[in-house]
């Protein structure tokens, strides 16, 4: 039967290493990707969240890789493995800011992953979005292109 | 025997049992056992399975369940005894409210194979001893309840259950004042002997007493003892005080009454099934059985480190009770409050760590019983294992994460007792317990987190009188350290922390909105060219922000200052912070850039708590950034933690005292001692991290601080007149003397160990009352 801290489905597509290797990593890892955050909120915010949890070691905020500016995930990383489960869970799928957040293993930070990786800057998920989303900028990045061409070279 | 069962039939007539008289013609089987013989490992993992799943109500015929295990048993598992026999042992110390299912399926064995039956008995009565001997207290319980549900079965003789119970007895047996077992035996070890036993009777009471003379004499003797104890915890352990609307009694107290009135009512059935005798269904097949005699328990003695299960205070919101849709809440001393609670209680033991399969069992537990008002008992029992004293089983946000899981499955249900629990808690917080204050914060801000922060606030800002949000400058006015204005205030600011300032003005009404303080912005006082410092700051200023100098050039600029050395470290620290507002990690990259140089500044105490009065001017208006930056300086090791305990009881903070997030710094702090491989610098071999731990200096440290912190409490309590009921002085003593009993109590492994410290202490001349009353009332619970 599967329990909230098993790993997901997901893997990171440029973890260096095998495929094995990043089972590992990600078994023994006090580090978690935390998404589908609003662009708003605020690391102290996450802070306040997570150290519900157990003494939080760090948190890196996901930046637009241009504007550097929020974009909506972030690293928790944690100083045990029992207290980065716990936000596993009774973290992930809950409510911050009025989101359901949600919260995944990750293999441990390395400098450059707080960028996003979508061409525009930000998180793919953001540039082939179709749905309207306040709290992530609007409209996915290519549609709001398609709509509204002149408005959007603020 | 034949009509013990069919006697026994008039305890209820079920629909299952209809079922059962329907179904052997077109019986669907649950199992494919009979079809396929499967290996010996296959066989026994399915055996595992298919007993735990025992305790889950899915709405299968428990009958059929039985006795497809019987069958599967026969039929792959007669080779694999031992391996059965641990399955079973750990299901009935996991479930003990399902004890008589499991009995029912060895009942059912126990008539082909009576060999199996006495293996078993012998098994359990072993894994009793060895539990009670390994002081596994849990455990036990278990066992018993499962023996006990054996005679149920017609596995066990009448008089042999008699005998085992009156040997858990024996040691409660009053004893003439002065004698030696009295002594010797801890009330906790006799109060848990007597619960064992008490805890079974409810549903063996009415056989028992039907069938053996020596009964009445085994009632007389819990009688007496829960009579004449004395439950000396009960007060520490209550989360009301003295004064509340809400009943609360001591866990064995309550029991006997309710077993009390059960007798009163001749063992009347419990309503709504909420005994389940599964037995039943099978009671002529059992009845042919023959019964073993259980062997005599040797019961091991009380050793010197023993330890026992702690009393507890059972904990009620919901007394004489009318809910809403109309069901009636079973009173306090019903049998049928007991059975309810235990079974939940169950459910969340087993299933709290997987929110969303607990939230499903007790939603299935729920509609199995549509005449109760399940939901509000289960609301109360999740809040009351939360604020329980001396500390919750887990985490507070545990318990959230299932209240807010089931809120949302029973949306019409859930928010409804959980509004109605709150505004009871609410009405009675001046007799909460100041030790569990802070989770109730945490829990209600986060849960109302999770639905737009809805509430009624209006209706709760109309009886508090209290004033303004509290700012450490401001002078308090009467009413502010109210305990409903504490609460508001400190829920608000909770709420605020986790979501932003516009968000609350815009969710709180008017009546409310004072209750919030000012935008948490950072207020950087070097702003201001008069004030002195200013200069050195501008400088400062200047030369990290313009040109991001190197650590050595600021240590030249505040070398070549004239300024007095602690207003350099003012000034230093508040112009780091001031760069780094944006963030905490803008704050941390700061801090960590000019490490050297807070290092050269910084030795002695008063320079330490030059650094933590720059970090409490410039975030005066956030808690938050003061509690996180004061524990990265103590992690970065620019601070040491025993100067923040003496920074937080300093004269100046005493206002600072009645909020939440000084006692959030300070049990961070403690724990910054508790774990030395937390501190800087970041990686560690995770082995490297164990020996850090372990390491007898790191135990002396805990406890110079412990112990310095309890110094502290009682030297600033010294110093206060406690003034009138109802006036601030009176709260603030309550207060933090309240404080000092939660510190007492999230450390008591370690308190416990500096008993003698503790008692030297409370031995002390000019101490408060209240605090003598809150070191003895632990050395006693403790020792």
């Amino acid at each position: 039967m599967s329990t909230s801290v098993d790993l997901s489905s997901y893997r990171d597509q440029h973890f260096k290493g095998s495929r094995s290797e990043q089972e590992r990593s990600l078994r023994d890892s006090t580090t978690l990707y935390v998404g589908n955050l609003s662009f708003y909120t605020t690391e102290e915010q996450i802070h306040e969240l997570f150290s519900r949890c157990g003494d939080v070691r760090v948190i890196v905020m996901g930046l637009d890789k241009y504007k550097k500016t929020p974009c909506g995930f972030c690293f928790v990383e944690y100083y045990t493995r029992a207290e980065a489960e716990a936000a596993m869970r009774f973290v992930n799928g809950t409510r911050l800011d009025d989101r359901l957040i949600r919260v995944d293993w990750d293999a441990g930070f390395i400098e450059g992953r707080q960028y996003g990786r979508g061409k525009t800057g930000g998180q793919v998920r953001d540039e082939y979005r179709t749905d309207y989303d306040a709290g992530r900028g609007g409209y996915g990045k290519l549609l709001s292109q398609k709509i509204a061409p002149n408005t959007d070279n603020r | 025997m034949g009509d013990r069962y069919r006697r026994t039939r008039d305890y209820s007539s079920t629909d299952d049992d209809m079922e059962l008289m329907i179904r052997p013609t077109k019986r669907r089987r649950l199992l494919p056992s009979r079809v396929k013989m499967l290996d010996n490992e296959t066989a026994v993992e399915t055996f595992g399975r298919l007993m735990k799943a025992l305790s889950i109500q899915n709405g299968c015929s428990m009958e059929l369940k039985l006795e497809d295990l019987s069958y599967f048993y026969n039929d792959n598992l007669e080779d694999s005894k031992q391996a059965v026999l641990r399955i079973l042992a750990s299901c009935v110390i996991d479930h003990p409210a399902h004890a008589s299912a499991y009995a029912t399926f060895v009942g059912l064995l126990n008539i082909g194979n009576f060999q199996f039956g006495a293996e078993c008995v012998h098994f359990m009565m072993h894994k009793l001893r060895t539990s009670m001997e390994d002081n596994q207290w849990k455990n036990s319980h278990g066992i018993m309840a499962f023996i006990v549900e054996l005679f149920n079965c017609n596995v066990v003789t009448c008089n042999s259950l008699i005998s085992l119970l009156t040997c858990f007895l024996s040691e409660c047996v009053e004893v003439e004042e002065g004698d030696e077992v009295s002594d010797i035996v801890p009330q906790a070890r006799r109060d848990w002997l007597a619960f064992c036993v008490l805890s079974t009777l409810p549903s063996v009471g009415k056989e028992l007493q039907q069938k053996s003379a020596s009964f009445q004499g085994l009632l007389l003797t819990l009688q007496i003892y829960v009579k004449k104890r004395i439950p000396l915890h009960a007060a520490m352990l209550g989360i009301w005080n003295g004064g509340s609307g809400c009943a609360q009694m001591d866990y064995l107290d309550l029991l006997w009454q309710q077993v009390e009135r059960l007798r009163d009512q001749q063992w009347l059935e419990p309503e709504h099934q909420l005994l389940q005798r599964p037995y039943l269904a099978f009671d002529d097949t059992l009845s042919a059985a023959l019964q073993h005699v259980l062997p005599p328990l040797k019961m091991p003695s009380h050793t010197q480190i023993s330890a026992y299960p702690p009393a507890r205070v059972v904990f009620r919101i919901f007394d004489f009770f009318t809910c809403p849709d109309g069901l009636q809440m079973p009173p306090v001393l019903s049998v049928e409050r007991h059975l309810l609670e235990v079974q939940i209680q169950e459910i969340l033991k087993v299933h709290h760590l997987e929110r969303k399969l607990c939230s499903d069992h007790l939603c299935n537990y729920a509609k199995s019983k549509p005449l109760m008002p399940v939901h509000f008992c289960i609301v109360e029992v999740i809040l009351g294992e939360m604020l329980q004293l001396p500390t919750s089983p887990w985490i507070t946000l545990n318990y959230g994460s299932i209240l807010v899981e089931l809120s949302k499955r029973q949306p019409d249900k859930i928010p409804m007792a959980v509004m109605q629990g709150a505004d009871i808690i609410y009405a009675q917080l001046e007799s909460m317990s100041v030790a569990c204050f802070d989770r109730l914060v945490n829990f209600f801000s986060h849960y109302l987190s999770n639905f737009g922060f809805n509430w009624h606030w209006g209706q709760w800002g109309k009886g508090c009188t209290g004033a303004s949000a509290l700012n450490s400058s401001q002078m308090f006015s009467s009413g502010d350290f109210q305990t409903k204005t504490v609460f508001l205030r400190e829920l608000i600011k909770k709420c605020r922390r986790l979501s932003y300032h516009l968000n609350m003005t815009q969710v709180l009404p008017e009546n409310m909105l004072h209750f919030l303080p000012p935008p948490p912005h950072p207020q950087f006082k070097y702003i201001d060219e008069l004030v002195p410092g200013a200069k050195l700051s501008q400088l400062l200023l200047e030369a990290m922000r313009g040109r991001r100098a190197e650590p050595t050039e600021i240590s030249t600029i505040l070398t070549g200052s004239t300024d007095l050395h602690l207003l350099k470290i003012n000034v230093m620290t508040q112009v780091c912070l001031h760069i780094g507002s944006k963030s905490f990690t803008h704050t941390f990259a700061t801090l960590t850039r000019y490490q050297t140089v807070f290092k050269q500044l910084i030795h002695s105490e008063s320079e330490q708590h030059a650094i933590l009065k720059g970090v409490f001017e410039l975030w005066a208006g956030n808690e938050q950034f003061k509690y996180v930056v004061v524990e990265k300086l103590i992690r970065m090791q620019i601070v040491e933690a025993k100067y923040v305990v003496t920074w937080i009881f300093a004269p100046q903070l005493r206002v600072e005292l009645t909020k939440m997030y000084i006692w959030e710094l300070l049990h961070a702090t403690v724990r910054t001692v508790k774990h030395p491989s937390r501190l800087l610098p970041r990686k560690r071999s995770p082995e490297t991290v164990k020996a850090l731990e372990e390491m007898d200096d790191t135990e002396v440290a805990v406890k110079g601080i412990l112990l310095e912190i309890i110094h502290r409490f009682v030297k600033v309590l010294a110093g206060s007149t406690e003034g009138p009921e109802g006036s601030n002085t009176h709260y603030w003593c309550q207060w933090v003397q309240g404080r000092m009993q939660e510190f007492l109590f999230v450390y008591s492994e370690d308190y416990k160990k500096m008993g003698t410290k503790l008692v030297k202490i409370s031995e002390e001349s000019d101490l408060r009352k209240g605090v003598i009353k809150t070191i003895q009332a632990f050395l006693a619970y403790t020792m």
